[in-house]
């Protein structure tokens, strides 16, 4: 008889029915075979490795084909196919025939057995199933041709198996290969096939009557409660990251065997917890270190099969739930281990609780093919005892290979062997890259050893330093200065080029020899009204010659140099000037502050040159930035740092005598350091932006231009306005060589990009740094570069400059792995002046190996498998608005101080250009709210980017469920509010054409429905930016150039509208 | 009803540790899938129903004969 002869059983007369309702466990896996693109995912091999002695039947074709043919009789659920209408349901294939039997047998010569095994393995699982015309396993044997080895792999969809379907089967392939089935005795396997089939249409009938009780529903709806408080697990989270992906997957594994395995054995004991429960607790941290959240879920199937006949039968009968575990980085192991337990056991007491149901009720956002509820999967794959096959059973050893695919971002399978576990992780090659992927197998080993070894450790101790090599990994661009001090280098490039030109301004230029000498000078003068080394020195200046000179002869002195602008509400000059200490301003006034001020003209000295008293522990300058408590902190710079920055800009900016830098930036922001002192040092050109306003972007490109300027850096927020301009008025810059841009992130557009692949000799540099510590790390771009990220990186660091990335459990993160930004190394500035208490809040002692001290930034960022930092945001209130700095709480504490101010929360809303701050206002109990009063207050104490452009009165402030200040509720509330209020028509008066078409492209500009003609376009969230976009506009459509001073006077569209017919005029 | 007796000695089949009704079925190195075995061996029949969300609160040797007692005795459709 051969395999020909097996007759399948009678599905109408034996099996009970044609029609099988299937679990919600299988409608589940049939939505994700229709909805992603590879269908293979759920396609699951087992190999069974045979011992051939033990067969009773010959290892051939014929008979493995027959073997094989009575295991799909007498296992009917492999027999399913399934269909979607009249009702989703299954029906019972009948068994093949030999010929369209699915095995494929090969044959392989014993030197080659283990190859070919491997590949017939993975390959094996490849093709995907089609669910609905069957069938959905597949067979294949590999026998060696000295008949000494032999194994059998079936591959088939998941929706047919569970984990624990591998037992039966093992046992009836055991039993119909060692002779206790027979599998030539047609009558008996269509007679135990006929009652298997039945048994299964009573487990069915099992699982919907438990699914559909009613005690499940109110346990389901508590559940759901719990998991939506659960975030989201991300792991490597970066802004590209792909929603979907094709589901390649990748494996890395370990082994916990030999005196470890007795070990965890043992740690299992200590802590009273199953194998289980120790792997779901480390894997927890594991997890939440990688993913940076104190709490995640994780999938684990769990057994729901009911009627004891289901336990002799294939089939899918798991109900993959979602553990929760907490993850407070404090607790010990153990503590962690009771609390995963008792999750577990949730999990296994809800386990009538179904998956769908739970996703139906927890509504999670669906971008993506993914998970609905989890990324992460723990599976113990323990089902079948591969520790003790060694017995009489012709099946020695069972594996579960993998089909290079992965069903979840990423998996953890833990199998027993015969020396310990075996543990696996399986991670989507489209989300983490194989070294993110190695950084996670290191975590979970090291985790695992430790927690084993030691229940009392704490859970942040589980975990090592990501290496130190990549904190201190650079852009490998030298930065070697020619001397100790600024002073000193300049002398050295000033008398190897007495005669080229320093300082280019429209007044003039002033050459390397006339600067030196003023700078001398100017310091001489300084010395005689007593400024020496540590002194703070105010600059109140407007001319490029006396700015860059004054510097000059503040750094001979040994002193530091305060910018003090001129648009500062007094107020904040006066502060700055008292916490700085500073004794003496040179140039303009400032009215209203008590500091004794020298013209730039009166400073001057004739007598003898006094000696320089430049040193290398010296301070260079001291900028304000916005501080959280409401008194902004004064930032002293020191000279090494800036020296290495320096040094580095000489070759990593092409500085030599060519260079002509735009000197662009306000002298209270770095960037303005970098735009003139590096450029002195290599002999070059810094070039003022005058006669151009900062705010006309047309004028600022009409002076690039026409100075052939071959530096220029732009705050990020700037650089689409600069290249439209350019697109616009069709303007080439073969002189530009690089385009420097920082303050915040920048997000890279096609017309961005467009420009740089017109200026394919212009690189972009973006540059990334606090002022607490300057530009400490840069990316570049080309035009010809292949990819251009649309979130553009930050970087790599400079030399010299120490990169830490700690994450929540206070270690260096893996690559991969967001974390905290600790700047090191040579680039941390002095600390904030005459604030220790401040500066050592921010300014820590280094603990990761460097001598120094540390900043600390506040900026979440992640290193990516290149080295490569990306900027994710901030882990506080501090925001950017058009690239400065604001902390809220420095807005707030200013509002609060007004009388009758109760309360007060500043939010940010809007995006890139239209960002803007509205502050919340509550007033005291029996005050009114006076907005006006508010604004007034904060007009006199702010600079203009942090006021807010719109105040609301409040009842109370909104709290979450923690107790904090609940900022998304109001950052929603002041987006409805925002909404309204422009919505509001503006009032109907009659208005001229010119004016209705100003207020027409200003209502666009906006992104609002109507704008008022008389009110100022900043209401409306309008900014400088968009002022210099629309005055482009006017002139391409009017021919008329508006400048922008003049309209800023009074902003608004009767003001503009007034300016073009006058201009026309 | 399987017997007291009996199911100690079954029990012992999957347990690799000695126990009495005070251990802890972890301490008995008997963990989930063995209590769902077990359960399967002392089952009444084929049909009876393991209702495995009361396998969770199974701590001790002594609630487990419980929790097998309870398979065993019953019947068909009746879920426990």
């Amino acid at each position: 008889m051969t395999a020909v002869d097996i007759t399948p059983p009678d599905l109408h007369d034996d099996e009970p029915a044609a029609v099988l309702e299937i679990t919600e466990s299988q409608r589940g896996l049939l939505v994700v075979d229709s909805m992603v693109s590879a269908r293979q995912i759920y396609n699951q091999t087992m190999r069974f490795d045979l011992d051939p002695t033990r067969c009773a039947v010959p290892l051939d074709t014929d008979s493995v084909t027959r073997v094989l043919t009575a295991l799909v009789t007498v296992q009917p659920a492999l027999r399913q196919v399934f269909t979607l209408r009249p009702k989703v349901s299954a029906r019972l294939l009948p068994v093949p025939g030999a010929t369209d039997f699915p095995l494929r047998v090969h044959t392989a010569p014993v030197a080659e057995f283990d190859g070919v095994l491997a590949e017939i393995g993975a390959e094996i699982g490849r093709a995907p199933f089609d669910l609905a015309t069957g069938p959905v396993y597949r067979w294949a044997a590999v026998l060696a041709d000295d008949g000494r080895a032999a194994s059998i792999l079936l591959c088939a969809h998941h929706i047919v198996g569970d984990g624990l379907s591998m037992v039966p089967i093992m046992r009836d392939l055991s039993a119909l290969l060692d002779g206790t089935l027979d599998p030539a005795d047609t009558d008996a396997l269509a007679t135990l096939g006929a009652s298997r089939a039945k048994g299964l249409m009573k487990e069915l009938a099992a699982q919907h009557r438990a699914a559909s009780a009613d005690a499940i529903t109110e346990k389901a709806a508590a559940w759901a409660e719990r998991l939506r408080a659960v975030p989201p697990l991300v792991l490597y989270p970066r802004p590209n990251r792909p929603q979907q992906t094709d589901f390649t997957g990748d494996r890395v594994s370990c082994t916990v065997d030999g005196e470890f395995a007795e070990h965890f054995t043992a740690a299992c004991k200590r802590a009273g917890v199953s194998p289980f429960v120790l792997f779901m607790g480390v894997y927890s941290a594991v997890l939440a270190r990688h993913g940076g959240v104190d709490k995640v879920l994780i999938g684990s199937p769990f057994a729901a099969r009911r009627t004891i006949a289901s336990f002799d039968l294939c089939g899918f009968f798991v109900n993959t739930l979602p553990v929760t575990a907490e993850v407070d980085w404090t607790r010990t192991v153990d503590e962690h281990l009771a609390a995963v337990r008792t999750e577990i056991d949730f999990c296994r007491a809800s386990v009538d609780v179904l998956f769908t149901r739970l996703v139906s009720l927890v509504q999670p956002e669906r971008t993506n093919d993914r998970n609905p509820l989890f990324s992460a999967m723990l599976a113990m794959q323990n089902t079948t005892d591969n520790t003790g096959n060694a017995g009489t059973s012709p099946i020695t050893e069972v594996h579960e290979p993998a089909n290079g695919t992965a069903k979840f971002d990423l998996w953890l399978g833990a199998t027993p062997t015969r020396h310990g576990w075996l543990l696996e992780l399986e991670y989507d090659r489209a989300l983490i890259p194989a070294r993110v992927a190695d950084g996670l197998l290191v975590s979970l080993r090291t985790a695992l050893r430790r927690a084993v070894a030691d229940g009392g450790l704490r859970l942040a101790d589980l975990f090592d330093h990501a290496s130190t090599a990549q904190s201190l990994r650079h852009d490998g661009r030298p930065a070697t200065p020619v001397a100790t001090t600024i002073t000193e280098w300049f002398e050295q490039t000033a008398e190897r080029h007495p005669d080229r030109v320093a300082v280019s301004d429209p007044d003039g230029e002033l050459t390397y020899r006339e600067l030196a000498d003023r700078s001398a000078r100017l310091a001489t003068g300084l010395a005689e009204r007593g400024v020496g080394p540590g002194d703070v020195v105010g600059l109140r200046l407007d001319g490029l010659h006396d700015v860059v000179a004054t510097i000059l002869a503040i750094l001979r002195r040994g002193a530091a140099y305060l910018p003090l602008e001129a648009g500062l509400p007094v107020e904040r000059l006066a502060g700055m000037v008292a916490r700085a200490g500073c004794g003496l301003t040179v140039g303009d006034p400032v009215d209203g502050v008590s500091v004794p001020v020298v013209p730039v003209a009166d400073l001057g000295s004739d007598t003898e040159t006094a000696p320089s008293q430049a040193r290398p522990d010296a301070g260079v300058y001291v900028l304000f930035t916005s501080g959280s408590t409401g008194n902004p902190k004064g930032v002293l710079m020191g000279m090494r740092s800036l020296l290495n920055l320096a040094a580095w800009q000489q070759g990593a900016l092409d500085h030599d005598t060519d260079t002509r830098f735009l000197q662009f930036a306000p002298a209270g922001f770095d960037v303005s350091f970098q735009e003139i002192v590096p450029v002195l040092l290599g002999g070059g050109t810094v070039v003022s932006r005058r006669p151009a306003d900062r705010r006309d972007m047309p004028a600022v490109l009409r002076r690039v231009a026409d100075t052939a300027v071959t530096h220029l850096f732009l705050p990020v927020g700037a650089l689409r306005t600069f290249v439209q301009c350019v697109a616009r008025q069709r303007v080439h810059l073969p002189a530009l060589r690089y385009l420097c841009v920082s303050g915040e992130q920048l997000l890279a557009d096609a017309e961005i990009r467009a420009f740089f692949v017109r200026h394919p000799r212009c690189e972009l540099v973006n540059l990334y740094g606090p002022t607490e510590a300057q530009a400490v790390t840069t990316h570049r771009l080309h035009g010809d570069d292949p990819v251009w990220p649309a979130h553009v990186p930050v970087g790599t660091a400079l030399p010299g400059v120490a990169t830490y990335v700690v994450d929540q459990t206070g270690h260096l993160a893996p690559y991969g792995v967001a974390g905290e930004l600790f700047i090191g190394g040579i680039a941390p500035a002095d600390g904030y002046i005459n604030d220790p208490e401040r500066t050592a809040a921010a300014f820590l002692p280094d603990r990761f190996g460097g001598d120094g001290v540390m900043y600390r930034t506040g900026d979440q960022v992640v290193r990516d498998e290149h080295d490569v930092l990306t900027y994710l945001g901030r882990g506080d209130t501090q925001v950017k608005i058009r690239g400065h700095r604001v902390e809220l709480g420095e807005l707030e504490t200013v509002a609060n101080a007004v009388p009758g101010v109760l309360a007060s929360v500043a939010v940010v809303r809007g995006d890139a250009q239209a960002r803007e701050l509205v502050l919340f206002v509550v007033a005291e109990p029996d005050a009114n709210l006076d907005t006006d009063g508010v604004r007034a207050v904060c007009a006199r104490r702010l600079p203009t980017h942090m006021l807010p452009t719109r105040i609301f009165g409040l009842d109370a402030v909104p709290l979450s469920a923690t107790g904090k200040t609940d900022r998304k509720a109001l950052t929603a509330l002041a987006d409805r509010l925002v909404a309204e209020q422009l919505a509001t028509p503006a009032p109907t008066a009659q208005v001229d054409d010119l004016t209705a078409e100003l207020c027409a492209l200003w209502a666009e500009v906006l992104s609002v429905p109507a704008v008022d003609p008389d009110t100022p376009v900043m209401r409306y969230g309008g900014h400088s930016l968009m002022i210099v976009q629309v005055l482009a506009e006017v002139q391409q459509r009017y021919q008329v150039t508006v400048q922008v001073i003049d309209f800023l006077r009074s902003p608004t569209v009767a003001t503009l509208a007034t300016l073009i017919r006058g201009t026309g005029q | 009803m399987t017997a007291r007796l009996d199911l100690d000695s079954t029990i012992a089949r999957y347990a690799t540790a000695a126990f009495d009704d005070d251990t802890p079925v972890l301490d008995a190195g008997l963990e989930s899938l063995s209590l769902l075995r077990l359960a399967v061996e002392v089952a009444a029949d084929d049909d009876a129903e393991i209702d495995a969300t009361r396998m969770a609160g199974v701590r001790t040797i002594g609630e487990l004969k419980q929790w097998l007692a309870t398979i065993g005795v019953h019947a068909e459709g009746s879920p426990a």
